[in-house]
């Protein structure tokens, strides 16, 4: 697997994805780190391949970045051909796809999740092998570790949106504290069929936990 | 012939032709779910197929297809037709048909009330039309086969049971008998809902 090469940077982060009826809920926090230095504080991890598809990025800023141009333009050929917007199975195929076939040289882990006609909100995870998982939550990135137990014991199916969003904050915020290489700004986008709406949980508005 | 789980083939003309086209046709249709993990619908298959076929009109060294070919197909969409000709030419139908007997078999799909007829029914009416569009005067052994999509196959692609066939080949010589049809050649042909 590829190490860092020198000077690379590194989204050493906590994503996260949630569906719930009728949509998802993505988040991330916002640092991108050159070993300890914060290379940017405000960084927007949440990248967006088609219209109502969002992908969440760990690993090599670089490398993600890439795959994530390679997708949308695979998505916009897409739907320049069939007439009608791609499904989110499609835009994780994709990447599954790049990731696995070049999984000797990247450093890419990247959860894609958004709304389609077909299956309304869903979830798929791309981790750094470039095998591909569907799952109602996708948990990533250096800070996920810290949170798999909150997230397991936290998480019900048929949550409402509302309930996703604060599970979304509570998670990242969690992770944010305890993993130094997670931190910044909480972002969010809740995508359904009515559209995205993005939102940003600034340091002061987190929520609030034990902190030693 | 299957060239993928939700798409057969019906073809008219160079039997070599066919197989040649039916191998492309399943690699597109394998490509195609490689890369998006999803079936290839109808429209896309038809369209790689009519490329593809175009493209043997274009150059000194090679000649076009002998084969004009029926895709039916089921995708999310519904039941769909194409023909793809030597041509290139690629076009959606609700009933359609290719080979000498066409002409005869056109008037007689006009006839039928295409919304309203079951799978079972259509099988017997393709039967009744390709008999009726076969001519007897040639001395050419003459087979009819039969497939179909819809729910009894599970959505896949297959041939008709034995009995659906019987049934269907039973029907369309009583009503041969009936009018005493004439006409065509010894093409296959198959029709999908």
């Amino acid at each position: 697997m590829a190490a860092l090469k020198p000077g690379e940077v590194n989204l050493g982060t906590t994503i996260m994805a949630v569906q719930f009826d009728g949509g998802v809920v993505v988040g991330a926090d916002s640092r991108t780190s050159t070993g300890t230095y914060v290379a940017n504080r405000v960084t927007d991890k949440l990248t967006k391949l088609h219209d109502r598809i969002y992908c969440c990025r760990s690993g090599s800023a670089a490398d993600t970045q890439a795959i994530a141009d390679i997708v949308m333009y695979h998505l916009d050929l897409y739907t320049a051909q069939h007439g009608e917007p791609p499904t989110v199975s499609v835009a994780a195929s994709l990447v599954h796809e790049i990731c696995y076939q070049n999984k000797g040289g990247l450093s890419a882990a990247i959860i894609v999740a958004g709304w389609d006609e077909q299956n309304k909100g869903s979830v798929f995870e791309v981790p750094l092998g470039g095998s591909l998982h569907r799952g109602e939550f996708a948990i990533g990135g250096s800070g996920s570790t810290f949170i798999y137990g909150y997230c397991d014991k936290t998480y019900r199916p048929g949550m409402s949106k509302d309930e996703c969003v604060e599970f979304v904050k509570n998670a990242v915020s969690l992770a944010m504290t305890r993993d130094g290489s997670s931190g910044g700004v909480i972002r969010l986008a809740v995508i359904t069929g009515d559209g995205v709406e993005r939102s940003v949980v600034y340091g002061d508005n987190l929520p609030t936990q034990y902190l030693g | 012939m299957t060239a993928g789980r939700h798409v057969g083939i019906a073809a008219a003309g160079w039997m070599s032709d066919t197989r040649h086209l039916v191998k492309r046709a399943r690699d597109e249709a394998h490509q195609y779910h490689s890369i998006y993990n999803a079936e290839i619908p109808a429209k896309i298959i038809a369209e790689r197929m009519g490329m593809y076929v175009q493209a043997y009109t274009l150059y000194s060294s090679v000649r076009p297809f002998g084969v004009s070919t029926i895709l039916g197909c089921v995708d999310k969409d519904g039941p769909q037709l194409y023909m793809v000709e030597p041509s290139g030419q690629f076009v959606g139908y609700r009933g359609c048909a290719a080979g000498k007997g066409k002409q005869a078999a056109k008037t007689e799909i006009e006839k039928l009330k295409l919304e309203e007829l079951t799978v079972r029914d259509a099988a017997k009416e393709a039967a009744r039309i390709i008999y009726a569009a076969h001519d007897e005067t040639k001395d050419k052994l003459f087979e009819l086969e039969l497939s179909w999509i819809c729910a009894e196959s599970g959505m896949l692609h297959a041939h008709v049971p034995q009995d659906v066939l019987a049934e269907a080949i039973q029907f369309a010589e009583r009503s041969l008998d009936e009018d005493d049809g004439d006409d065509d050649d010894d093409e296959m042909e198959d029709e999908e809902l």
